[in-house]
């Protein structure tokens, strides 16, 4: 497991406005974040994203040593929005592949290497996903794609179970119609689970495509079509608001690496990163954790157990 | 196979002279509200899998804790050994609650003494280093306090101590800033009555530094008395008597409604660094012990102070002796 290194995303400490708004708040983050063995934070457009390092801290390399004052050493990757624009609409593509350039060179030059990006909007506004449809989105992630790798970032797809592109064919189909070399995979192990995704055969099959892992837990699969109900996901700030579940009484679909009755095989999905020869990022998460500190110290236990059972 | 061992996260730095223990006074949210790890065997795995992660080889109980986690799990012993499966390397102190502390008056002890036998008893089924016990009442319970009313706690201690010591536990007093013995006088009284072999100090740094006391000094006019200590740190001192305040100064004075922080707080008064050089310099080994008294005051939590704390430690305070 040499060639993987682990970081945490930063984002589950930004969900109020007065979260993460102090550099006393995100030394504690850090600090907790780097006792907890991880060397790493990936980071979102609220979350310490777009201009809020230069903002707080003049330059890049100010923040790093910040970081690094924290005992972390870099930022692994950055989910980005693109500035709210719509890959499905071809006029927005041109403003998509620039905003990923710049967070790209925002990126490189805080030591990371993958650019996250939702392929489609929530599957809810965006249905039916057609095969015309996927096409439009293969354009803009090639485009995408190469704005980003000129500044030596891989642009990664985040596939989660309430976005547009969540069916394996259709992601199947995505991977055929984008350039190899251009567009990436995210694979996020609670997300693949609930849309009812295996990750590990997603690693046989598709291994070469993926860029980027993130790891949590999840404990329900969306049986209920739940992804597909009106506003099931809205936007808001600083973190959208998930409804879907919320009917039949989900208040959580993330969970902790090691949540009894938890559905991800981490064991079976470390053992196929590792026989397809995966080299890069682990990002742990803790979306939709009531309490994050206690979140991070579990993941933090988890791994440590995880990498002695290896 | 050790336990330790079979969770893959046992303890990283068996070479050191320095293990980490914690204090647990820990408290988390739960969907019936705040909850301790006692509260049922999901929480107190919870809790033992945070403090295994960040590297804690120690768990310090309030007795009224461990006898409800061996309400819990069957025993004592089976408490420990659920705590060892998850990484921690067992119980090491047990600070007790439950006994009529007004030692000042020489009629309480033989109903102290058979109260401390029956500790003995209850905890057998496990290895504990020291019962740690404030040793007197709060301070406005016992006013005026008198050399005589001093030697008759040392008296009490003496004798409770020698009882513990043929079980192989230490008798370990802690001086909470409000307690009858906590100026250094009284200190350096309730020491000169109390007999060495049976009454050790355990040295809490937020509390000695609240009554104004350095503790890298009390430790090196003690080292040889010393069995413990919690390392905690507090932004004030009391300049205004508040350890007089009825009923419960740490949690009533005047002066601020918490106390007690952790460790690398930048408005920390505690210099933990001179204390952490002065226990290398006497070659002190074996376990110290983090606290976080009250943590939650004010919205703040406990996990996230015992990871500052313990960012600290592997930062700060084990590069100076680990």
């Amino acid at each position: 497991m040499d060639n993987i290194r682990w970081s945490y995303a930063i984002n589950q400490w930004r969900t109020v406005e007065t979260d993460l708004a102090r550099l006393d708040q995100m030394e504690s983050a850090f600090k907790t974040i780097s006792v907890c063995g991880f060397e790493a934070i990936e980071i979102t457009d609220v979350a310490l994203g777009g201009h809020t390092i230069p903002a707080y801290f003049g330059s890049s390399a100010k923040f790093i040593e910040f970081l690094k004052g924290c005992g972390l050493s870099c930022v692994s990757s950055y989910f980005a929005g693109l500035d709210h624009c719509n890959p499905l609409a071809p006029a927005d593509h041109e403003r998509m592949a620039g905003s990923a350039g710049r967070a790209a060179e925002l990126l490189a030059e805080l030591g990371g290497s993958r650019l996250l990006a939702r392929p489609c909007g929530p599957y809810w506004k965006e249905a039916p996903i057609t095969g015309e449809k996927i096409g439009v989105l293969a354009d803009c992630w090639n485009r995408v794609g190469a704005a980003t790798k000129s500044a030596g970032v891989k642009t990664a797809l985040h596939v989660d179970f309430l976005g547009g592109i969540r069916r394996e064919d259709d992601i199947h189909k995505l991977l055929a119609l984008t350039d190899p070399e251009l567009v990436h995979v995210a694979l996020d192990t609670a997300e693949f689970v609930i849309a009812g995704l295996d990750p590990v055969a997603f690693l046989k099959e598709h291994g070469a495509r993926v860029a980027h892992v993130q790891f949590k837990d999840a404990t329900t699969v969306d049986t209920f079509d739940d992804y597909a109900r009106e506003n099931a996901e809205m936007e808001y700030w600083p973190m959208p608001i998930i409804t879907a579940g919320a009917e039949r009484g989900i208040d959580r679909w993330y969970y902790e690496m090691g949540t009894p009755g938890g559905l991800v095989d981490f064991p079976e999905v470390t053992a196929a990163l590792r026989n397809i020869g995966y080299t890069g990022w682990i990002v742990v998460e803790s979306d939709q954790s009531p309490h994050v500190e206690e979140s991070v110290m579990l993941n933090g236990w988890y791994k440590k157990k995880l990498l002695a059972e290896l | 196979m050790s336990t330790a061992e079979s969770s893959g996260v046992g303890p990283e730095y068996q070479s050191r002279n320095i293990k980490w223990s914690y204090m647990d006074h820990w408290t988390m949210r739960s969907p019936s509200g705040w909850v301790t790890p006692q509260h049922g065997i999901k929480y107190a795995d919870r809790f033992y899998r945070q403090l295994a992660g960040v590297g804690f080889q120690g768990v310090d109980p309030f007795e009224f804790r461990l006898l409800a986690q061996a309400q819990l799990f069957g025993s004592a012993r089976k408490a420990e050994q659920f705590a060892q499966d998850r990484g921690i390397e067992r119980f090491v102190n047990m600070f007790v609650a439950f006994y009529d502390d007004r030692t000042h008056l020489a009629e309480t002890h033989d109903a102290l003494l058979r109260n401390f036998e029956n500790k003995v008893r209850a905890f057998e089924g496990i290895t504990l280093d020291s019962f740690i016990v404030m040793p007197v009442s709060r301070y406005w319970l016992v006013e005026p306090v008198t050399d005589d009313k001093i030697k008759t706690m040392a008296e009490c201690w003496s004798r409770i101590g020698r009882m513990l010591k043929t079980h192989g536990i230490k008798l370990s007093c802690h001086h909470e800033f409000y307690c009858a013995l906590h100026s250094r006088e009284e200190i350096d009284k309730f020491y000169a009555y109390a007999d060495p072999e049976y009454v050790g100090l355990f040295i809490d740094t937020a509390q000695h530094e609240i009554v104004g006391i350095d503790s890298t000094e009390l430790y090196l006019q003690y080292a040889d008395r010393v069995t413990g200590f919690h390392f905690k740190d507090t932004h004030h001192t009391d300049t205004v008597d508040d350890y007089r305040t009825p009923p419960d100064p740490e949690r009533a004075a005047s002066t601020t409604s918490r106390w007690f922080w952790e460790m690398g707080t930048a408005e920390g008064l505690v210099d933990f660094p001179k204390l952490m050089r002065a226990i290398k310099s006497k070659g002190y080994t074996g376990w110290l012990t983090v606290e976080h008294d009250k943590a939650d005051i004010g919205g703040a939590n406990y996990a996230e102070s015992t990871c500052r704390a313990k960012w600290y430690i592997d930062n700060v305070l084990s590069p100076i002796y680990p």
